[in-house]
This record gives structure tokens, sequence and C-alpha cells, in this order.
């Protein structure tokens, strides 16, 4: 605990009085309490991080400041005055906006309209709305953050990136002083981070002050002037980036020192498991041939939206590919559905767990054996006790954090509930395992037990394709790693070959790579 | 949360289960109409009246339930039941037609083709709603039962069909249980099996939940949804089997409206619209439940229309008690943790 955090400091420039402070707040929510004599304070002009495992209150503090929760204890000051956020019209009046992870944006309407929607432009005083005054406003504030897109686009029709920006300047619209962003770069590429970035900083040199909540630590140390540690709800402390290394941070957020973040993969590369000749599917992509073995963790990397899911979903028989071949072990097979992919023998860890990957108000143990409940049947009906042994089984083997197997997984953290998918997968007794980005929204904890979950698979002979976007994954876990730009795969490097420049030109655009040697440099 | 599937341990006690809540609801339904009607309102003449509001009801509700569990709806099993009671009437055309028993093996396969022609509209155009597409086969499936019959109605069934099955009863224990309350009380113990401790019933319940996660885990659920809207078709022909015995005619109209009748008492047992939720017991406690409920209201007042009235009063409380429930514990714990913290 380095220093209290309503104390005013020195930003290196001036002295600034904090626009926002957070004084003493507790959050109680039955049987839990979410935030515990929280303190948080932010000055104009600054980018401040706000760093901590999954659970640990960031997005309840974040509800509490916009006014979707009322705190049950401390106070909240704005410009050194107390303020109470009764609701989130409330402190959208006083300048805070809130840009979230899952965004609420309206896909069937217009970019402008998603805009100034509750905060209309009308002819006048009267009850129409004024388009022309819309548009031109719209189009006036994404011209100011730099972007291209046209006011009249439907939102649905935007990358994640575009839309990203389309909140900030409905942020901008309402005059925000303080911007939360919350996990802004989840899912953007490294390149369409980058001009997140930049525009972030713009923002902040303009004087606005932004709340940064982000799981890459990269983000932290890219973009942050400080960064407070949160755990159980509690304050760890705040400290300018420069003071701190990742690995502190990282020991601060789990409170104790992760010693290996990346296991020591020592299996051998056995036979081949999965070859695939020629896959192409119109519009998404093209001739993709590679080869999977035994015992082996192969890497698939590149940009979001290179065609890296799809190809997975290819494989895993969710959609269907219009020409090419997939051979098994030699053997060559059609594949119509995920039913016949886990038949021959490949399972999908999917990319969204919530969505894809689990039956969230079911129990742990029910989850886990649904892919295989003809292993529970006696006498044609399912046993609850067999069920019962093997969610203990997995809950002991993966160490999944739960009370019991009964447990709904809901209420796990993302780390566990990621094991509890991985543990269904492993009852279906299929060798190859593709695993599309297996630690996205995993807290840092979890994330080192997953790659050992998954280093401890491929020394059993199971062959594991994992997609990833984080580079250091790749980097540290993969035998070989495959990069796709769009929608072609545009480099095979082996584990000698790998580095971060070769990883990063092979999935830029070709016309960009100029602008990526920038970015890694720079 | 109402705590109908899971135990959220938020609902205390005996409470915590719809079963329960319903269970406690009829017997406290049984005394209050008892008291006020202790000559006619008995147990003798609620099983009299259970042909009346349980059996086609109860038939329609059983294959409801698996089309809600899988998160669907299927709005025109009244008008399933319409046109293959139509199709048994004319075709057996008085003893003038077909044997009785074609012609009643006619009316299950209608009742087969048009669960069939609802499930292959669902799952090829998983765009449209199946409330709409349901819409639509409704409308069309009585239209069709009114192009065969215009206003006439056919009846004149085999006496064994209209007496025995309709109004026959065997003797058990000294009390007289109507035949055809035993042909449904005997489907329920099957269904238990076949939903809550078979492989395709889970699956049922996962697809319900989530079907894009269901799917993903190798769960055909597009074969789940055909299965539900086919057997949902059957079951509503089985009901209009009934309906003919104990009415010993068709008209076109027959069965209006008992679509909603069914998906109320479903609901009532423990179903969602949302999927994923659904109880056979709770389903069983649910039609007795209506039955008494609706028996005594109609010997009080006599009157049809204070029947759909105690329907949505009743899915009201039932639907709301669990959740006020929640809301007052939830309240109650927090308010703990207050005290313990001004203490402290």
């Amino acid at each position: 605990m380095t220093q209290q955090a309503h104390s005013t400091r020195t930003l290196g420039r001036e002295t600034v009085a904090p626009v926002l402070q957070v004084e003493h707040i507790s959050k109680l929510f039955p049987g839990i309490k979410a935030l515990d004599d929280v303190h948080f304070d932010l000055r104009p002009g600054e980018i401040h991080a706000l760093v901590g495992e999954n659970g640990a209150g960031k997005s309840t503090l974040i509800k509490v400041l916009t006014g979707v929760h009322q705190p049950d204890g401390g106070r909240i000051l704005m410009d050194g005055k107390p303020v109470v956020m009764t609701d989130p019209l409330v402190a959208r009046r006083h300048g805070i906006a809130a840009i979230y992870q899952h965004l609420a944006a309206y896909p069937h309407l217009s970019v402008a309209e998603n805009i100034f929607m509750c905060n209309e432009q009308r002819q006048g005083k009267g009850p129409f709305i004024s388009w022309r005054t819309t548009h031109r406003r719209a189009e006036e504030l994404l011209r100011s953050l730099g972007s291209t897109i046209s006011p009249g686009e439907l939102m649905g029709a935007l990358s994640v990136a575009q839309q990203q920006i389309a909140e900030i300047a409905k942020a901008l619209s309402q005059e925000a002083r303080v911007l939360i962003m919350d996990e802004p770069t989840a899912a953007l590429s490294r390149r369409e981070s980058e001009e997140l970035y930049n525009i972030v900083r713009r923002l902040r040199d303009q004087g606005t002050a932004i709340i940064l909540i982000s799981h890459r630590l990269e983000d932290t140390f890219t973009l942050a002037d400080r960064v407070s540690v949160l755990r159980d709800g509690r304050s760890i402390g705040t400290w300018q980036v420069e003071e701190v290394t990742a690995d502190t941070l990282v020991s601060h957020m789990v409170g104790r020192s992760i010693d290996q973040y990346y296991p020591n993969k020592s299996s051998q590369v056995g036979e081949e498991l999965l070859r695939v000749e020629g896959l192409s599917r119109t519009g998404f992509f093209g001739d993709i041939s590679f080869s999977l073995h035994a015992g082996e963790i192969l890497g698939l990397t590149g940009l979001v939206g290179a065609g890296r899911t799809e190809v997975v979903e290819a494989l895993c028989g969710v959609t269907c590919p219009d020409t090419g071949q997939i051979y098994l072990k030699g053997h060559p097979v059609t594949i119509h559905s995920p039913h016949d992919a886990l038949k021959q023998g490949i399972s999908l860890l999917p990319e969204d767990r919530q969505k894809q990957g689990l039956l969230l108000p079911w129990s742990i143990q029910h989850n886990i054996t649904l892919l295989r409940l003809d292993q529970h049947l006696k006498g044609g009906l399912l046993s609850y006790p067999s069920e019962c042994k093997v969610g203990e089984e997995y809950v002991r083997l993966l160490s999944i954090k739960a009370q019991t197997p009964q447990e709904p997984v809901e209420s796990l953290s993302g780390g566990n509930q990621q094991k509890v998918v991985i543990a269904k997968l492993l009852t279906a007794d299929a060798r190859i395992l593709i695993m599309d980005e297996p630690t996205k929204g995993v807290d840092v904890g979890s994330k080192a037990a997953i790659y050992q979950i998954m280093v401890d698979l491929a020394a059993q002979g199971y062959g594991i394709l994992m997609v990833s976007s984080e580079m250091p994954e790749v980097l540290n876990l993969c035998d070989r790693a495959l990069v796709m730009r769009s929608g072609r795969i545009s480099a095979m490097l082996r584990r000698q070959e790998f580095t971060p420049e070769k990883l990063l030109s092979a999935a830029l655009p070709l016309s960009a790579e100029r602008k990526g040697e920038e970015v890694l440099h720079g | 949360m109402t705590g109908a599937q899971k135990p959220t341990g938020r609902i205390p006690g005996f409470l915590r289960r719809r079963e329960w809540l319903l269970a406690v609801l009829i017997v406290i339904v049984y005394f209050v109409f008892n008291s006020q009607l202790p000559e006619s309102y008995t147990v003798v003449n609620l099983l009299n009246q259970s042909r009346v509001y349980m059996v086609d009801v109860g038939f329609m509700a059983v294959g409801m339930l698996m089309v809600l569990i899988l998160g669907d709806i299927d709005i025109s099993v009244a008008s399933i039941a319409a046109l293959a009671s139509t199709v048994m009437a004319v075709t057996y055309n008085a003893g003038q037609g077909l044997p009785f028993l074609v012609s009643v093996g006619l009316m299950l396969l209608v009742g087969l083709v048009c669960g069939l022609i609802n499930g292959l509209l669902v799952t090829r155009f998983h765009e449209l709603f199946p409330m709409i597409i349901t819409l639509a086969t409704q409308t069309l499936y009585r239209g069709i039962a009114y192009i065969i019959l215009k206003d006439q109605s056919a009846g004149s069934f085999p006496s064994w069909f209209s007496k025995d099955l309709g109004y026959g009863s065997v003797r058990i224990l000294g009390v007289e249980v109507p035949l055809m309350l035993i042909c449904i009380l005997a489907v329920f113990p099957l269904y238990y099996l076949w939903i809550h401790r078979t492989a395709p019933g889970r699956r049922m319940f996962a697809a319900g939940t989530n079907i894009t996660a269901s799917r993903y885990s190798g769960v055909r659920t597009d074969r789940l949804k055909m299965t539900a809207f086919v057997f949902n078709g059957v079951m509503a022909a089985v009901a209009g089997i009934f309906l003919c015995s104990r009415t010993g005619s068709v008209k076109y109209t027959i069965a209006a409206g008992f679509e909603m009748q069914a998906i109320a008492v479903a609901i009532l047992g423990g179903a969602s619209t949302s999927g994923g939720r659904g109880s056979v017991v709770g389903l069983l406690l649910a039609l007795v439940l209506m039955t008494a409920l609706k028996n005594g209201l109609m010997l009080l007042y006599n009157d049809a229309f204070i029947l759909n009235l105690s329907i949505g009063l009743m899915l009201i409380l039932i639907v709301l008690v669990p959740n006020l429930w929640n809301m007052y514990r939830s309240m109650r714990t927090l308010r703990r943790q207050r005290l313990a913290i001004s203490k402290s």
C-alpha cells in the first residue's frame, strides 16, 4: 500500500485536483461484500487503469459510479463536492460515460441514431427529430476522432472496433468528463487496439479523465498513467505505471506471486492425427492446409477477422466448407455437425464460453456429463450417482474451485467456467482438441492453470489446435504456429523460428506492414 | 429464478419447489370449497368432473410441456384436435364409412402429420418464431376442418365409445374412477421417465436452456424439436379422441381456446416460455389444481366466464409468490449485513 488513494500527487506535469474521488465505498449483495472500503481517484487528463481478477469488484465499482447500483457506504465526490448517483441519467448529467465490454448498441439503427440515443437532436423545442443536425453532429464527432465511419451506416454493419469508436463518439456527444472503458480491446486485433490507443490518448490530451479496465496487461502498460489494483472487493493500492512491473502487478492482483506462468512443454510430437487439405469456404477462408500431430500444441494466430474462428468452426461441423478434404489418421472424413465431429474425435472449446460453451444455470456436473450421457445410463435411465462420480472426478482433476459439483456454473469465476468446458470436452474421448481463445476473459491465476492443463493433455497424446490472439501465449506454448491473413495461411513457423516480429509481419495486411513495424518499435 | 427447477436455497423449506407449492394450494382450494359446499363439492364429485376439466386439456398440456421445455411454443394444438376429430367423424360417417378403429387411426395420423408440418417449418426456418408459424397453422388446420364440415356437426359414434369411454368408470377401492381419468394418469409415469430420466429428455432441457451451447456439445437440436412437435401433434389428436367421446359429436369449432389452457397449465406446473424448465409432476399437480378450482367456481357461480378469470388469477399468483419470497429474503439478508457493519 504505497499511498492513500485520495492524496493529490504530481502527474509529472503539474499538481491537478482530482475530477472524481471515491471514498470508503462499500457495496453489499446478498451474502457477498462486492466492494469493501474502496478508494479511488481520477484526475483530469489521465488514464487510470483499474485491474484485478474476475470478481475483484471492478464491474461493481463501475456500476456504482454510473448509478446502476447504489453504494451501501462511502461517498463519491466530483470536483471535490459530494454527489449521489441515484440513477444512470444523473451520472450522465455529471459527465460520466461508460463503454461496456458487451456493447449496448442498437444494431438495427444507424450510427448517428446510436450516438444520439436518449439525447435526440430536436428541431428547436418541438417534438420532432432533426435528422440533418443529427447527421451533421455525428459526422463532426466521428471526424474529430479521426474516423471515416459514415453516420448513416447501420451499427450492426460495423466491425467491433468501429462500434467501439461510435460508442466513444456517443460519450463525447454527452460532453463526458469521465470516460469509463470496460475491456475495450477484448475483441480487437492488435492493429485495431493500436488505433483505439491513439484515440484514447488524444482524448486524454484534451483533458478527459479515463478509467480503463482491461485484462490485457499490455493495455495498462502502453496506455495508463496510473494503475489501481482491486482484489476481493478491496483496494490494494495505486501506483504510477513506471513504478511497477508486470510481475509485481500480477502478484498484487492474485495476492501471491506466480512462479511459473508458462509451464515447460516437454511432450514428444507423435503420429499425425488430423490433416486438412485445401479447405475453403467462399467469403471466409481459402486453401487452408495443415496437419496436427499427437502431443502437439499447434497455434493458429492472426488478426481478429482473419478467418481463424471460421476455419475451426468448419473443422467441427458448425459450418460446412465448400471444398477441401479433412483426413483423420489418414482417412478422409466428412463432418456435417458438431455431433459428427465429436463422434469422429474432434472436440471444440468455443470462443464464447457463456453463449456457446456452457449451460449457465446448470450444475457443474450436468454441464460436464451432457456430452456423453450414454455413459451414465443404467437400464436406459440416467444414473445420478454415476453423474456425481464423474463430476467429482473432474472437479478434482482440473482443480475447479467450487464447493460441490452441484453448484451452478454461473456462480463460478471465468477461469473455473473455462475449466468446466474443458472437463466436458475431455469426457468425449476425442483426441483432437480445438481451443478457440482458451484464456479469453480469464484471470491471471486461472490462465496459468489452463496452460498447465493444455501441456498435460499434450503429454497424454492429445493434439491441440489453439486459436489465440495473444502473442506471448503462442510464443511460449506452441510447437508450431500457423498465421492467417485475410482468410489464408500466410506463414507456418516452427518453435525455433518464433519471433514476435515474424508472427506479426505474417499477420498484418501486406499494405500495412510498414505501419506494423512502427507499432512494434514505437 | 422462481426456484422451480434448481434449489437456489433462497426459498425456504417446503415452498422451495413448485410441486410442493401446488400441493399446498390444492389442499387449500379443496378445503375452502368443501366448507362452502359440503354436499356437492366432494372427492367423488371432483373425480366425476375430472372428465370435463382434466382429460382433454391434460393430453394437450402433456404434449405442450415438451415443446415449452425446448423453448418453443405451439398454439395450433386445439386446431389439430379439431381437424383430427373432423377427419375421424367424416370418415366413420355414422357407421356408413370406414371401420371405427381405422377412423381413429386416421385421426392419430392427422395429428402426426400436422405436428410434422409444424416441426418442419420451425426447424427449417430458424428466423421465424414458432409462435408465428403455429399461429399460421392454427388458422390453416381449423380452416380445413371448416371446409370439410362447414356448419354441420357429425357424430353417432359407436356406443362403447361415447358411453363407456366417455362416461364409464371403474370401481377402485369403493370409488367410481372415470375410465378416461385412468387413461391420462397412466401416461404420467412413462412421461416422467422420458422427460426426467432419459438422455433425450435431458438434452431437451439442455436445448431449451442454451440452444447454441447444446449444439456445440453434439446435441442434435433440430431432431429433438421435430420429436417434440410431432409428439405434441399426436397428443392433440389423442385429446381429440377423448373430447369426441365426451361430447358425442364434432363441429369445426371443437376445442376452441384449449391451446391457451394447455399452455397455462404447463406454466402453472413450472414450465417457462423461455425454455429449459418444466416438470411432469408439476404438470399433473397443476391439472389437479385447475380441476379443483374450476369445479368449485362452477358450482358456486354457474358461469363459464369465472373459469377464465380464475386461471388468470392463479397464474399471476403462482408466478409472483416465489419472486416476492426471493425479494423479501434478499432484503432481509442485506439488512442483516448492514447491521453487522454498523455494529463493527
